[in-house]
């Protein structure tokens, strides 16, 4: 077992370095000279040339990377461009809100998309089962960029039930002023009780939620239902039943238990999907986490922003399939082998 | 992880268990067999339908030069009627005409990623699973890196540093789409391995390449083919996200998500601009779905159970 | 200047008048909230430059409220106003200004704004050179006569008080707000200034970027009914941006787009605004590299463009553009007509090796990401070139990362055509010619990087003459335009057709087309 975890860890230390490596050549892949964009617009040869000298753009490849290598791994992802902030503080801000948002998306595609599909297995082969996997299917084929515009039009626009965009309505700071906790209003809000700001916090939670777990919803169905089905085709659960044991019995205790298992695991891949999803949402919905740092990134040529927030993801990524497999391995030893 | 996921496959952690390496025949089990799962036809009719719109869009369109590089300042958001069923853009082009164009880039763009990333994917997986040994470990590992990166990220990024056009879209997807079938081929070709009957070539003197080309390929052909389906609709989907970012096909491109993305700003006042856009990206990702998911059942029924 | 397409200005003459003169405005008789919060939706980042002596770009919409100028000028009555000065005289040659400033005004630092510290002010911004600071040209000497009293001796006769009511460049800000290094303590998001607002929040890059709140002290008083606070939001997309505003989240857009200014039209709790601007959009021709350096191509390019289609396509955001300088302003003319004739831009770029049978011809063209407007023109214009077999490749970018790039000093990183806005400093054409056509190094504002030693002449001749003879400066107005347009140096695709939205709670709007994009907030009046 300590054997499994270890061997398991360091390779999740060698796909890091990796994933460093990676980013480093793209940053080189990138046209354009970074001390321009860094020194800005009436800098003299002087003044680019002391950018160059400050940042290291005048080393040689080698060293450059070597640096990079420190860098990161003391936390120095550079200077973003853009908001002439180091890209570190600037995630450090952005990222508990995204979190937070695709957290939230997560636990209501489980609550959503876990009984989806144990029903449509329990039903297997009925008209309902069909009409939950076409839900599914059209869950996991949505652009959500295009749902995401749909949801603000209906709600929003035609209904008017519920806010448009944003995380709270800025009214309330002179009516019920809120402190800053995590930086994630609808959190803070909680946290101090401040109710009159978490409604309307929550409130602005919902159409962006919703975007973002359309997928996960339909996954998480598919992968329940396909997984119980194949349990319930195992030996051990025919003979069960083939007992006479009472079929919610066989269901439950001896078919939904083990099918957990891929819903765990699909729970890292969901994640990595549902964070890059909501780059496109936090942009349509004005959302101050993430995905508008990165939009915004992307549109300012900001190579250090792109770079850190490609490796924050990764990271983010690498740790939670560790977590997951690690998991996995305590409760399941077959796992190990 | 297992069962009938549509394009999630990809995002697969664990190899052995993406497609039990269980010998199948290629062969295509018929259409008795299709008829059984009434998805599957659907989704095949659609998909069928959907090419044949691409292929012959030039004829069947009202405006074919819509889909070019014109505008018509006179026409500008015009509702759907009769002249123009899918109304007009901001520019004056017709919905419609750019809808039907826009299935030839988008399935232009899910067959170079498939083929680029199939290729590239089977040559390292199968290297890696056959001859197994120190390649494998450094195949795998690079793999694992490239996996490391969630597939739109890393092509959001790369789509960022090459200059933004369909193409490079396309070559941005596949470089991030490939370790997935290296993954499955590496399975496929080390059960195989395991299984013996190579083994059993190998004594009756075949050679290396002969084995990998004659037993291990075709082994691997039928779970890379099911997957192959099961990923046109993600492929789908990545390459209109990238277009909506800018960072995909440009202008006059008739390309999906950059249709949505251009008529955003007209979401409340002129519906159809982004409407009808969307909807082909999400009945086009629904039909191949459905194939995919149908396919996957046909093939491996145990767990496709229906 | 301007660069973008939002920002706005305004103020009720009377209320002007009123606050100038320091006296209350009559108090409203609507029930209205006494902490209220005016809301600027501004689909680009706001603040580019602290420095009230060097900015010189968007964020005009944000320091036009924590600063004031000595006078403040009305185009719309040709008028100006006192601000800071209650009244000023000019000799009879023109050459010696005297302005008498107001009594008891002070800093938000707690100095008192008084001549020396107004000398001391536009004195540094005259040294450091940058921005705006152009428009103090005519000025020799700036002496304090006495604590109230501000006496320029100029070069060359020349409008002071109009020049002094500048949007940029002219305010007057503490120059000892700052024991260091002053331009850095701005940068970190300070200002200095004596208007009705102070900052209160700067969190660069998110969506509530700015906030400000009352300067109790200020000079106006706050009698009556004003706005508490001002929140400048960044929302890109301008659907959202609609959307709050109807629901109550924001109180202003600087510009709407065709479609959606239609559909606000009637709605109840938005009202909107249309006027007329002297801000227009230029596609600057890169006259010193690539294909373009060739006069043939950049006059084949302008004449590939098809304006009146823009215009149609537009419906109503734009009017036809004629010459560089918009109607209303000195030296406007209809001699300058833009032409669409793509037989004869295939000509030319057959001549120019480049067609059926030569090269093909792609170009660059960078505009601003964020503003559908741009958008529509970059479509139209792609298919334009197209139709004579140029392929026109349009990159979105962020304001600033399009402007360094068109600046750099390294020519290789231009662009081929650098689409934006331009809007004068003050009522005068001078800006447009002395920043887009005047030869500079490293370029700024010249992106067409146009370099014509006799134009330079003639523009560094135009501001003394504007004082001395205005029919010959208006000559020589038109003959640059017409060089202008000769050499293909711009493309003017359009005059913009401002159109605002404001919500219905906000009372006392008034555009002001010399303020660009600017809302002075505490001229308006919330209610509900």
């Amino acid at each position: 077992m300590s054997r499994y975890i270890a061997s398991r860890i360091l390779q999740a230390l060698g796909v890091v370095l990796g994933v460093i490596v990676m980013t480093f050549v793209i940053a080189r892949l990138i046209p354009g000279d970074p001390a321009i964009a860094y020194a800005g617009p009436r800098a003299s040869v002087e003044e680019l040339a002391a950018v160059r000298e400050q940042f290291g753009l005048d080393l040689p490849m080698w060293q450059q990377f070597v640096s990079y290598v420190t860098g990161v791994l003391h936390g120095d992802l550079g200077i973003s461009l853009h908001t002439k902030q180091p890209v570190t503080s600037d995630l450090i801000q952005v990222l508990p809100t995204t979190l937070v948002l695709v957290g939230i998306a997560l636990v209501f595609a489980a609550i959503v998309g876990i009984p989806l599909g144990i029903a449509a297995a329990r039903w297997h082969g009925t008209f309902g089962d069909v009409a939950a996997k076409i839900i599914a299917i059209l869950m996991v084929s949505m652009p959500v960029f295009w749902l995401a515009i749909l949801l603000q039009i209906v709600f929003f626009s035609r209904l008017g039930w519920l806010p448009v965009a944003g995380q709270y309505d800025s009214a309330y700071d002179s009516i019920s002023p809120l402190y800053t906790v995590i930086g994630v209003p609808v959190i803070d809000s909680l946290l101090t009780g401040n109710w009159p700001v978490f409604v309307n916090a929550a409130a602005h939670m919902i159409l962006p939620v919703c975007a973002i777990a359309a997928y996960p919803i339909g996954a998480v169905a598919m992968v329940t239902r396909g997984s119980l089905l194949e349990n319930l085709g195992e030996e051990h659960v025919r003979m069960v039943r083939a007992l006479g044991f009472p079929e919610r019995a066989v269901f439950g205790r001896f078919a939904l238990r083990p099918s957990l298992n891929p819903i765990v695991s699909l729970i890292a891949l969901v994640f990595a999907y549902a964070l890059t999803n909501s780059f496109i949402v936090e942009s349509v919905f004005n959302w101050p986490g993430l995905g508008s740092y990165a939009v915004r990134a992307f549109v300012s040529l900001d190579i250090p922003a792109i770079l850190g927030i490609t490796l924050i993801v990764a990271l983010l990524y690498v740790l939670l399939n560790l977590i997951v497999d690690l998991a996995q391995a305590v409760i399941d030893p077959r796992v190990r082998a | 992880m297992s069962g009938p996921v549509p394009d999630l496959a990809p995002l697969a952690t664990s190899d052995a268990s993406i497609m039990p390496g269980r010998r199948r025949s290629w062969l295509w089990p018929g259409w008795g067999a299709a008829k059984r799962v009434p998805l599957l036809v659907a989704g095949l009719v659609l998909s069928a339908l959907i090419i044949i719109a691409g292929v012959l869009a030039p004829w069947i369109t009202p405006y074919p030069e819509d889909a070019g590089a014109v505008v018509h300042p006179t026409q500008a958001l015009l509702a759907p009627s009769a002249a123009h069923w899918f109304g007009t853009d901001i520019v004056g082009r017709d919905v419609f005409t750019r809808v039907v164009f826009g299935a030839r880039v988008s399935l232009g763009i899910v067959v170079i990623v498939l083929v680029v990333s199939a290729v590239v994917g089977l040559s390292i997986g199968l290297a890696a699973g056959f001859f197994g040994g120190w390649l494998d470990a450094v195949l795998m590992r690079v793999t694992d890196i490239f996996l490391a990166f969630p597939a739109l990220l890393l092509s959001i990024a790369l789509a960022a540093v090459l200059s933004p056009s369909a193409l490079h879209a396309a070559l941005a997807i596949a470089f991030t789409w490939w370790p997935w079938y290296a993954r499955l081929a590496r399975g496929q070709a080390a059960s195989i391995r395991r299984q013996g009957y190579s083994d059993a070539a190998r004594i009756l003197g075949a050679s290396r390449t002969r084995q990998l080309v004659r037993h291990v390929l075709p082994n691997a052909s039928t779970p890379v083919f099911v997957q192959m389906s099961l990923d046109a609709a993600g492929i789908i989907l990545t390459a209109a996200t990238l277009s909506y970012l800018g960072l995909g096909a440009q202008d006059p491109t008739p390309e999906w998500g950059l249709m949505v993305a251009k008529g955003q700003p007209l979401a409340t006042t002129a519906w159809w601009v982004i409407t009808f856009p969307g909807l082909a990206i999400l009945v086009t990702a629904v039909a191949f779905n459905f194939v995919g998911d149908g396919l996957q059942s046909v093939f491996d029924p145990k767990r496709g159970r229906r | 200047m301007i660069t973008i397409p939002r920002l706005v200005a305004i103020a009720a003459a009377a209320s002007v008048l009123a606050a100038c003169s320091g006296k209350a405005p009559d108090p409203v008789p609507v029930t209205a909230p006494t902490n209220a919060a005016f809301t600027y939706i501004n689909n680009l980042d706001v603040m580019t430059s602290w420095d009230p002596a060097t900015s010189y770009s968007n964020e005009g919409i944000a320091t036009n409220n924590l600063y004031e100028q000595l006078t403040r000028s009305d185009p719309k009555t040709n008028k100006v106003e006192p601000l800071l000065a209650t009244k000023w005289a000019a000799s009879a040659d023109g050459l010696t200004w005297t302005f008498t400033l107001r009594d008891n005004v002070k800093f938000t630092t707690g100095n008192p704004m008084d001549a020396a510290a107004a000398k001391a002010a536009i004195d540094r911004t005259i040294e450091l050179a940058g921005g705006g600071a152009y428009i103090w040209d005519p000025v020799k000497t700036i002496t304090a006569k006495d604590a109230s009293t501000l006496v320029f001796n100029l070069k060359y006769a020349a409008p002071l008080d109009l020049i002094s009511s500048s949007a940029y460049a002219a305010f007057i800000y503490d120059t000892k707000a700052a024991t260091g290094d002053l331009a850095k303590w701005f940068e970190s998001g300070h200002a200095a200034g004596t208007g009705a607002y102070v900052v209160d929040t700067w969190k660069k890059g998110t969506e509530n970027e700015l906030t400000l709140k009352a300067n109790k002290d200020y000079w106006g008083g706050w009698t009556g009914v004003h706005y508490q606070t001002v929140t400048f939001k960044v929302v890109p997309q301008e659907t959202t941006a609609v959307q709050m505003l109807q629901s109550g989240q924001g109180s202003f857009m600087p510009s709407v787009s065709s479609a959606l200014y239609a559909s606000l039209k009637g709605q109840k709790n938005v009202t909107t605004e249309e006027s007329p601007s002297f801000q227009n959009m230029l596609a600057m021709l890169n006259t010193a590299s690539g294909p373009l350096a060739d006069v043939n191509v950049r006059k084949a390019v302008a004449e590939a463009i098809d304006y009146d289609g823009i215009i149609t396509t537009l419906q109503g955001s734009m009017i036809k553009a004629t010459g560089v300088i918009p109607p209303g302003l000195l030296g406007y003319t209809e001699e300058v007509q833009p032409t669409t004739n793509a037989a004869d831009a295939t000509k030319l770029l057959t001549a120019a090796g480049y067609g059926t049978g030569g090269k093909k011809l792609s170009l660059v063209l960078t505009y601003a990401a964020g503003d559908p407007v741009q958008e529509t023109v970059v479509t139209i214009m792609k298919a334009n070139l197209a139709a004579v077999g140029v392929d026109l490749q349009g990159k979105a970018l962020a304001w600033e990362t399009q402007w360094d790039l068109g600046k750099s000093p390294d020519a290789a990183k231009h662009q081929d055509i650098f689409l934006f806005y331009w809007y004068p400093d003050y009522a005068d054409p001078y800006s447009w010619f002395i920043n887009l056509f005047h030869s500079a190094t490293p370029p700024y504002f010249n992106l067409s990087y146009w370099n014509d030693p006799a134009v330079d002449a003639t523009i560094d001749g135009l501001q003394a003459l504007t004082a001395t003879d205005r029919p010959k400066a208006s000559q020589q107005y038109v003959d640059l335009q017409k060089t202008i347009s000769d050499q293909a140096v711009t493309a003017v695709v359009g005059v913009t057709n401002n159109r605002r939205a404001l919500a219905s709670t906000v009372q006392g709007y008034v555009d002001n087309p010399s303020y660009g994009n600017v809302v002075f907030v505490y001229q308006l009046t919330p209610t509900g």
